[in-house]
């Protein structure tokens, strides 16, 4: 989803070093053009009533020695949404990122992305046997799924509560709350995966439709020319 | 999760890049060298001897299969074709030849199996159909069943199969699927496939990576001429083999034993650093086996060659050493080896140009926080400059001031300024005072002309302009003396200037010890009169006043400061007391208007109180005719008026 660009890195280390100014005014209109979606993603963040009242209650337990599973919290979710325009260190694959929506909360992030994976929630452990069913007088056939006894061991990815629906109780309540939205813009070529799916940010910046991504690229080229402006003479790669 | 995040704008960093690349020539010298080094000579020379043996076979069964249809004429185009058909498309010859071969049988003419090889191909590369499965059906289709084309789910009308047309059927087909192969070949996956063909011995999976430095590094500027390198290098290396296999074939013996020798070289090499390396090393053995056959074990190789010639090239097992080992096939494999390594070294040109480019750009930023760096250290410079010369300056200024001391210069004037100051004191006349004000004035301007020129040589802007005005208006002063237009009051100001400051002004004490004098003397007056008072007669004793002291000039200044403070304490009581004194009188006065009644009064606080107006029954208001004496002056003055010829009456009045 990233826009690709080159030599962006290089002209804001300059304007650091050279055009400090150039560097505020690219922060700001970036900042301003990421802001819009930020007050939008912002808005899409429910109140704690609207989601299990569960979710939202401090931790019952104060000598826990494990880290519980978070806890949501409005406030701090809405605080936790907001941008960053300061390149990003490469990753391993050596992409550096120049700016980014984020949301940083435990709750916040879990809220976002609750469903992507699994939209009914985490299976249960194993499933051992499955045995179909022809109904006889009922609506049709049916099956009946044998899952192995679930230990006291916590299993990842699997759903470990003694609920067994409580995956799907937990993504019926945020899915009332807002659906989760592909931010992947349309028309492009591939499979939109699920990793830019979501609820708050993916979606508000999918209702954006590229403004700020537009936006941002205007102010790269901006402190690009104010760059060469001043007198510095900075080599743009060729595209 | 701690941090989902939308990431809008990436840039791909080149040091990373670098590395991957780095990484993926490692990887690369790594996949060769397992393919090429890594099983040892003997395991790649016999995956050659096995991949040509196993071609061999196919080939040989085509040709049979040719010569039975009679077609035996056209061996050599299909064996050319089926090679180019494979390089370009990627599929495996063992997969080509058998289906080529069916075809052929089938229809029994070289271009029609041809036509149809392309088309499988086309249609195998269009659909999820293996190449297998479309020649098979296109065999039946050919013989008139065309059921298995229907089964291609390639969307044949079912009318159309009806028909057993099978010229119609290859026609949509070849408009459905026209290029596919072609296009295929293009992909990730059938370049893959294409280099795997072209280098089949390795039997690696190759990545882009591979494929990509593979190109750079052997200089190819496509995929066919990287294909074209590695046949070539192959042919003339199995050339090199056979020639080799009859001199292997002789020398058996000391072959294994040179191979052992060859062995122990090779593993002493380390080539552990890839391709590069590897062709290095390739040119060392080769040069060292040049030196070895000029020598010792040449030598020994032609001796036992004549002892013990033996038969059967099945002694491949040790045939990569016996291959460097042998020594008329040296020399061409060495040719080789340097064409490789004269390739290696545009290679590494290549690489280098392509690394130099990464570090010009990577050096960008480099170089601009550098320039930093360096403006920085020029500031500090420039600072420390500065700082060195304010003190320069500063050791200037008192170097200076120590000099005015041994200024003879300035000695003089000042010893011509006390001179005339002396003289200043002894004139009697105006003329001499003009005169010597002349003089002073000329040497003070000499003074301020020196200092101009040391404010000049200082470089200093406010000092230059300070010293210039004091230039000007002295310079002005001595233009007026000069005129003669002058007073000696104007000129006081010189006079003035010029006179040395002692320490104590003897005038000026002067004038406050007359002042001290009058102020005494007006109180031994104050006190020579006696204040009466009812109420409060006057406090201060007769006679008490401080005598008025006449100084002589031995007195000492501490005394005559301790006399002034007595004196002024003094004073400031005798005031106080005066005050007093005349409030008492104040008082004593009200009483006594109020005894006499209210007389108009000083003050308001005098015709006020209880006395005020305490007997105003006994005041008589009589008015009188307050208008009778002024009704006669009037007249009177009418009168007199008139007479005068005064008349006061408007003119026309009657």
């Amino acid at each position: 989803m990233p826009t690709e660009v080159k030599g962006v890195v290089e002209l804001l280390k300059a304007s650091k070093e050279f055009a400090p100014d150039l560097l505020k005014q690219y922060q700001m209109e970036v900042g301003n053009a990421l802001y819009t979606v930020v007050t939008k993603a912002r808005g899409y963040i429910p109140a704690d009533a609207a989601l299990l009242s569960g979710w939202s209650k401090p931790s019952s337990s104060l000598t826990a020695n494990y880290r519980a599973f978070p806890k949501f919290e409005s406030g701090e979710a809405k605080r936790k949404i907001g941008y960053k325009t300061t390149p990003t260190k490469a990753n391993r694959e050596g992409w550096s990122y120049l700016a980014r929506i984020v949301n940083a909360s435990a709750g916040g992030a879990i809220y976002e992305t609750a469903g992507r994976l699994n939209k009914d929630g985490q299976p249960l452990y194993k499933r051992k046997s499955v045995v179909y069913r022809t109904g006889g007088n009922g609506p049709g056939d049916f099956q009946i799924n044998y899952y192995e006894e679930k230990d006291n061991s916590y299993r990842k990815g699997y759903n470990n509560s003694l609920n067994p629906n409580a995956g799907k109780q937990f993504l019926k309540s945020l899915n009332s709350s807002g659906e989760l939205v592909n931010a992947r813009p349309k028309g492009l070529v591939g499979n939109p995966g699920r990793k830019s799916t979501g609820r708050a940010i993916y979606r508000a910046w999918a209702e954006d439709e590229g403004r700020a991504n537009a936006a941002v690229m205007k102010a790269i080229a901006t402190a690009a020319n104010n760059f060469e402006k001043k007198g510095f003479v900075f080599r743009r790669k060729a595209a | 999760m701690s941090d989902v995040s939308i990431n809008i704008v990436s840039q791909f960093l080149g040091q990373k890049a670098f590395d991957k690349a780095g990484n993926s020539a490692h990887k690369l010298a790594g996949t060769v060298k397992r393919a090429l080094i890594g099983v040892g000579f003997e395991e790649f020379a016999r995956r050659s001897v096995n991949a040509f043996a196993a071609n061999e076979k196919e080939m040989a069964g085509l040709s049979n299969t040719l010569k039975n249809l009679g077609l035996e004429m056209q061996n050599a185009s299909v064996a050319s074709y089926l090679d180019k058909l494979a390089l370009a498309t990627g599929a495996l010859k063992s997969d080509l030849v058998p289906a080529f071969q069916t075809l052929a049988t089938t229809t029994k003419d070289t271009a029609d199996a041809t036509t149809l090889l392309n088309l499988a191909m086309d249609v195998s590369a269009g659909s999820t159909n293996s190449l297998d499965t479309v020649i098979s059906a296109l065999t039946k289709g050919y013989k008139g069943n065309t059921g298995a084309l229907g089964k291609l789910n390639v969307g044949i009308d079912k009318t159309m199969l009806a028909t057993g047309d099978l010229q119609a059927i290859v026609e949509y087909l070849n408009k459905t699927f026209s290029g596919q192969s072609k296009t295929a070949a293009e992909t990730f996956a059938n370049r893959v496939l294409r280099i795997k063909t072209a280098v089949e011995d390795a039997q690696e999976a190759i990545g882009k990576g591979l494929v990509d430095s593979l190109t750079i590094l052997t200089g190819s500027t496509s995929i066919d001429e990287l294909q074209k390198k590695i046949i070539t290098f192959g042919t003339e290396a199995g050339a090199a083999f056979r020639t080799l296999a009859g001199f292997v074939k002789e020398n058996e013996t000391a072959l294994k034993n040179l191979a052992a020798i060859l062995a122990g070289m090779f593993i002493g090499s380390k080539i552990t650093a890839g391709i590069y390396t590897v062709i290095g090393a390739f040119k060392a053995l080769s040069a060292t086996m040049v030196i070895l056959r000029n020598t010792a074990i040449g030598a020994y190789i032609a001796e036992m060659a004549v002892l013990n010639p033996l038969a059967g090239l099945a002694a491949a097992a040790g045939i990569a050493a016996t291959i460097y080992g042998v020594i008329k096939s040296l020399d061409m494999l060495s040719t080789k080896f340097d064409k490789v390594g004269s390739q290696s070294s545009d290679m590494n040109g290549t690489a280098a140009a392509h690394l130099a480019q990464l570090n010009k750009e990577f050096g960008v930023t480099k170089k601009l926080v550098n320039y930093s760096k360096v403006l920085t250290a020029e500031e500090l410079k420039q600072l420390a400059a500065k700082k060195l010369k304010l003190a320069t300056d500063k050791a200037n200024l008192a170097l200076g001031k120590g000099a005015d001391v041994f200024d003879l210069e300035k000695i003089q004037l000042n010893a011509a300024m006390i001179g005339q100051a002396e003289a200043l004191g002894k004139a009697t006349t105006s003329a001499q005072i003009l005169a010597i004000t002349n003089d002073v004035q000329r040497l003070k301007i000499k003074q301020d002309m020196l200092a101009l020129e040391e404010a000049i040589a200082s470089q200093d802007v406010a000092r230059i302009e300070s010293a210039t005005k004091t230039l000007n208006a002295d310079l002005k002063v001595l233009g007026t003396l000069q005129s003669q237009s002058f007073t000696l009051l104007g000129i006081k100001t010189t006079l003035d200037s010029i006179k040395p400051k002692a320490l104590v002004d003897q005038e000026n004490l002067n004038i406050a010890l007359d002042k001290i004098r009058e102020m005494l003397k007006m109180l031994a007056q104050l006190n020579s009169t006696t204040v009466s008072s009812k109420t409060a007669p006057s406090a201060i004793p007769v006679g008490d006043y401080v005598k008025p002291v006449v100084f002589d000039p031995t007195t000492s200044i501490d005394a005559i400061i301790e006399y002034a403070d007595a004196a002024t304490e003094r004073a400031n009581a005798f005031a106080l007391l005066q005050e007093q004194e005349n409030y008492a009188a104040f008082l004593s006065l009200v009483e006594f208007q109020k005894q006499l009644g209210d007389l108009g009064g000083y003050s308001s606080s005098m015709n006020s109180g209880a006395g005020y107006g305490y007997n105003a029954n006994n005041v008589t208001v009589t008015v009188v005719d307050k208008t009778s004496g002024l009704i006669e002056v009037v007249q009177n003055a009418v009168q007199e008026n008139n007479r005068f010829g005064n008349n006061l009456s408007y003119a026309g009045a009657i």
